[in-house]
């Protein structure tokens, strides 16, 4: 009985600090962020595992782990509110070449950041070729480029 | 298509099947839980212990001897608690104890209200059924088994 209750406490309060952290994709991670991910797992695992290495009560924690993931999926399937809220909603942070910064501060990203997703994901060089950069809720940027941006790439004659 | 139909159908049954066993746990059959809490009573003697444990996790017996009479009382514990069991902790501390053919033989003192209470904390060192004893010569004598899981 400890093992289950004592495992989706974990889980919740697990999750509760990781969204604190906000939004991030495992390759936005710095080698700090992932040092102190493997100290909260290493703390978690501790006082799940206190003086109890048996299988079945690894199992059990393991198990509980599981069906406490796939409740959460479920629930965000069926309740689109909770989904917002375990998942958070996407957020425009620029808009027509215009930076909002106010938002930029708050989700912690960087005019940088914004730029070298322009770059890497549409070969975009500056802001004002932006319509729209939308901070995702995965903590991907997606870039959506100017029509006459676009119409222009489509207009430029090959290199070759 | 039917491929992936077997694979949902069978990722749904594990859930089921997850989900049984989470639900047998918090009943206490996998230890830890109100199933797995017994007392046996026999005489002046009366045992409480888990019937359901968990190799290397920390497990509960507590023994109650009733209308002690001298100074002194004894509880023994059967040979096989001494040989699959590590005891952690004896509330209160025993005055004496010895380890030989008839078990852990546990002297304490007699409180002046009469009635001795001893908790003792142990980790099961192995797994499997034990079938054990608890002794309070005269007054009682108790058999109760315990299943170990791995």
């Amino acid at each position: 009985m400890d093992s289950v209750i004592k495992s989706l406490v974990v889980y919740f309060v697990l999750w509760l600090v990781i969204r604190s952290t906000g939004r991030r994709t495992l390759g936005q991670l710095t080698v700090f962020d992932f040092i102190l991910f493997l100290i909260i797992g290493g703390a978690a695992q501790r006082a799940l595992m206190a003086q109890d290495y048996s299988l079945t009560h690894a199992f059990l924690v393991i198990a509980t782990f599981v069906l406490a993931d796939v409740a959460v999926s479920l629930l965000q399937r069926d309740v689109p509110s909770l989904a917002r809220l375990v998942k958070g909603v996407p957020t425009v942070v620029v808009e027509n070449g215009h930076v909002l910064r106010g938002r930029l501060r708050r989700a912690r990203i960087s005019e940088d950041d914004v730029l070298e997703a322009a770059r890497v994901n549409c070969g975009l060089e500056r802001m004002e070729e932006i319509k729209f950069a939308i901070f995702e809720a995965s903590g991907r940027i997606s870039i959506i480029p100017k029509r006459e941006v676009l119409a222009g790439e489509a207009g430029t004659p090959s290199a070759d | 298509m039917r491929l992936q139909n077997a694979f949902w159908a069978w990722e749904r049954a594990t859930w089921i099947v997850l989900a049984i066993i989470v639900l047998i746990a918090l009943t206490g059959v996998l230890a830890h839980g109100p199933l797995s809490e017994r007392t046996a009573a026999d005489g002046a003697l009366s045992v409480s212990y888990e019937r359901f444990q968990r190799v290397t996790s920390l497990a509960r017996l507590s023994a109650r001897i009733s209308g002690s009479y001298g100074h002194e009382s004894s509880l023994t514990l059967s040979p096989a608690f001494a040989d699959n069991f590590q005891i952690a902790d004896i509330e209160p501390r025993p005055l004496r104890s010895s380890a030989g053919p008839r078990g852990l033989e546990l002297v304490f003192q007699t409180p002046t209200a009469g009635e001795l209470s001893v908790v003792i904390w142990s980790h099961p060192r192995k797994f499997g059924r034990f079938d054990l004893t608890a002794a309070a010569d005269p007054q009682g004598r108790v058999a109760f088994s315990v299943l170990v899981y791995p």
